[in-house]
């Protein structure tokens, strides 16, 4: 079975009732298993602030000679490659920490299952105290939430999943 | 704690760095773009991480994603290599104020070495000579044309921020001047995001023949004698070789002073090349500096052993130079530049899956590369694939070595200037050292557009 095929598999059973799926044939067994990932509770995470630049030259250098690629949030919806119609892969657009929470509170701007809208927040990444919004390209239900709060992800990596609708 | 470097550029240059970070026993980080994913540089780092998309805009040259990766992954210095951020005063800067090391030079050294004016002034000031060239820049065409019938055609119309063969123009006939300064002032305003342009004799019978010179924090200026680029096409160099064949020893040593001595003038530790024009009379003319690697630096190192960029590492890092003066030097090195480019389209940029890629060996033979079996070449970079370089005990031996190298060179998938480069390698004019900076075009133009092309099938 070739990845293209597993993965087409994934978004048919995605968009199904199926909660498991085995396939097995001339010794490939495939099993998928679609267990819904749990809301993140609200408990207290803090962002580590080890991983965030410390010194103020950060603050005091960026903003003044970078404005432009700072906070192009709607670059999201460039990055977002679509696998099929219905599925939506958000994709990070910068280097940074993520930053799942609404601003200084322990609530998470989303959780899996809910209903997004196109243009919605759904995460901030923090590079050198910029802060960066991360918007949905799509209006749709959140299918999963691929990181956690305080993670370094870099150019291109997968965030969210969102199914389209 | 072992030192980071982070390695902010791509290609053959950022496997280079790459090895002399783990002979230097530091850690190296990577930076590519999702079109560079299979190359190699992201392979042998320590540490690899995606700033961006193909355009080197979004990726390479986004200081925000660079200098963020740089913070976040706790890099101690950025080697910039060359092209990108290795001759941007901003990013020198910046560097700077956020405490990483940059390992280069100073964004002041930058700037004015950046000013193709400016440089020249300083050279005049070091007492090197120049040559002839209005003062400042030309404000508009009719003044470009006045400058020009002063200084007697042909003439070189040029961007004072330019470089990589962008932003200038050789003119021969007054009716060409006009447009030429109008389609040379939309390239630099393009590229550089600068319309200054100025005027320059051009010396149609030249040799391009270069200094590469080490300084460090202590005040030790060393050469590390010269490097033939000659043989060019549109200011994008084709071959090198060190030591230059045809530049007589005496007038070598005078160039040598005069490099090490521009470099002492302007204080800059680190590594830098002089270039320089040689007429057929053997004067000698200053050029530029460029304060960084040069792309051809490897056949210095083959006939000197000197690693140039361990040493501009250890430099930054305020080590005394491991030599004290010129070590000696042994036998020839020649160095060919492989590009995905389709001679017989017009030298178009090719483009297209590698599914093949077998380098050569042997005795002699060094390669520098970043490509691999499934790598895809994209048209937003240099055309560059590889640098196939030969050394020998002497000239003629490099030059048979280098032309069995690339007989032994087999990639696919992209056409390659390979039968071009073997053509240069076979003509009279390169064996006895006849020729001048406008050779690789006549040639061209002699034989025809539909030859020398190919995917390197044997």
């Amino acid at each position: 079975m070739t990845i293209e095929e597993i993965r087409s598999l994934i978004d048919q059973i995605d968009k199904s009732a199926l909660t498991e799926f085995v396939y097995e044939k001339d010794g490939e067994k495939l099993i998928l298993s679609k267990k819904q990932k749990p809301a993140p509770q609200p408990v207290a995470v803090m962002p580590p602030m080890g991983m965030m630049p410390a010194s103020g030259a950060f603050a005091a250098a960026v903003p003044q000679n970078m404005p432009a690629g700072a906070a192009a949030a709607s670059d999201t919806a460039d990055k977002a490659a679509a696998k099929d119609d219905s599925a939506v892969e958000v994709r990070s657009p910068y280097v940074g920490t993520i930053l799942l929470n609404a601003d200084d509170s322990n609530v998470p701007l989303v959780n899996v299952g809910d209903r997004i809208r196109k243009g919605q927040k759904l995460c901030q990444i923090e590079a050198m105290k910029m802060y960066n919004d991360v918007t949905s390209p799509a209006d749709g239900k959140l299918l999963s939430i691929e990181v956690d709060q305080g993670d370094i992800v870099e150019c291109d990596q997968l965030l969210f999943r969102i199914e389209k609708g | 704690m072992r030192k980071k470097i982070l390695i902010a550029n791509r290609g053959e240059i950022a496997v280079r760095a790459i090895r002399a970070c783990r002979e230097l026993d530091m850690e190296s980080i990577a930076v590519y773009s999702k079109a560079d994913k299979e190359s190699l540089h992201v392979k042998y780092a320590d540490r690899a991480v995606c700033v961006g998309d193909g355009r080197a805009a979004g990726s390479y040259l986004d200081i925000y994603k660079i200098l963020s990766t740089a913070s976040l992954f706790e890099a101690d210095a950025i080697y910039p290599g060359t092209g990108f951020f290795s001759e941007n005063a901003t990013f020198a800067e910046l560097c700077d104020r956020l405490g990483l090391l940059f390992i280069g030079a100073k964004a002041p050294i930058l700037k004015k070495l950046g000013d193709k004016i400016l440089s020249k002034q300083i050279a005049v000031e070091a007492g090197i000579p120049v040559v002839p060239s209005t003062p400042d820049p030309v404000r508009d065409a009719e003044e470009c044309l006045q400058a020009a019938k002063k200084i007697g055609f042909p003439v070189v119309i040029k961007a004072v921020d330019g470089g990589g063969g962008k932003g200038i123009r050789i003119v021969y006939r007054e009716q060409d001047v006009r447009s030429s300064y109008f389609s040379c002032e939309k390239e630099a305003k393009a590229a550089f995001n600068s319309d200054k342009i100025f005027v320059e004799k051009f010396l149609d019978d030249a040799r391009h023949v270069e200094i590469q010179v080490l300084s460090d924090t202590h005040g030790n200026v060393i050469h590390l004698y010269d490097r033939d680029c000659t043989m060019q096409r549109r200011n994008q160099k084709l071959i090198e070789e060190a030591v230059s064949p045809f530049v007589p020893d005496d007038v070598k040593q005078k160039m040598y002073r005069d490099a090490c001595n521009i470099i002492e003038y302007l204080h800059y530790p680190g590594a830098a090349t002089v270039e320089f024009l040689v007429d057929r009379d053997m004067n000698y003319y200053f050029m530029e500096v460029n304060p960084r690697v040069q792309v051809e630096h490897p056949v210095t190192e083959l006939i000197t052993g000197v690693d140039i960029v361990k040493e501009q590492i250890r430099i930054a890092f305020g080590e005394n130079l491991s030599i004290k003066e010129p070590p000696k030097r042994h036998g020839h090195a020649i160095e060919a530049r492989i590009n995905a480019e389709d001679i017989s389209n017009g030298f178009m940029c090719s483009t297209g899956l590698i599914t093949k890629c077998v380098f050569p060996q042997g005795s002699g033979i060094r390669v520098e590369s970043y490509i691999q079996e499934g790598y895809k070449v994209t048209p937003f970079y240099d055309s560059m694939l590889a640098k196939i370089i030969a050394w020998a005990d002497n000239r003629e031996l490099a030059i048979r070595r280098l032309m069995f190298a690339l007989d032994e060179l087999d990639i696919q998938g992209v056409a390659v200037n390979r039968n071009l480069q073997k053509q240069l390698l076979s003509t009279p004019e390169f064996a006895n050292g006849k020729s001048n900076t406008t050779f690789v075009q006549s040639f061209i133009d002699r034989m025809g557009a539909d030859q020398g092309s190919d995917e390197t099938k044997m």
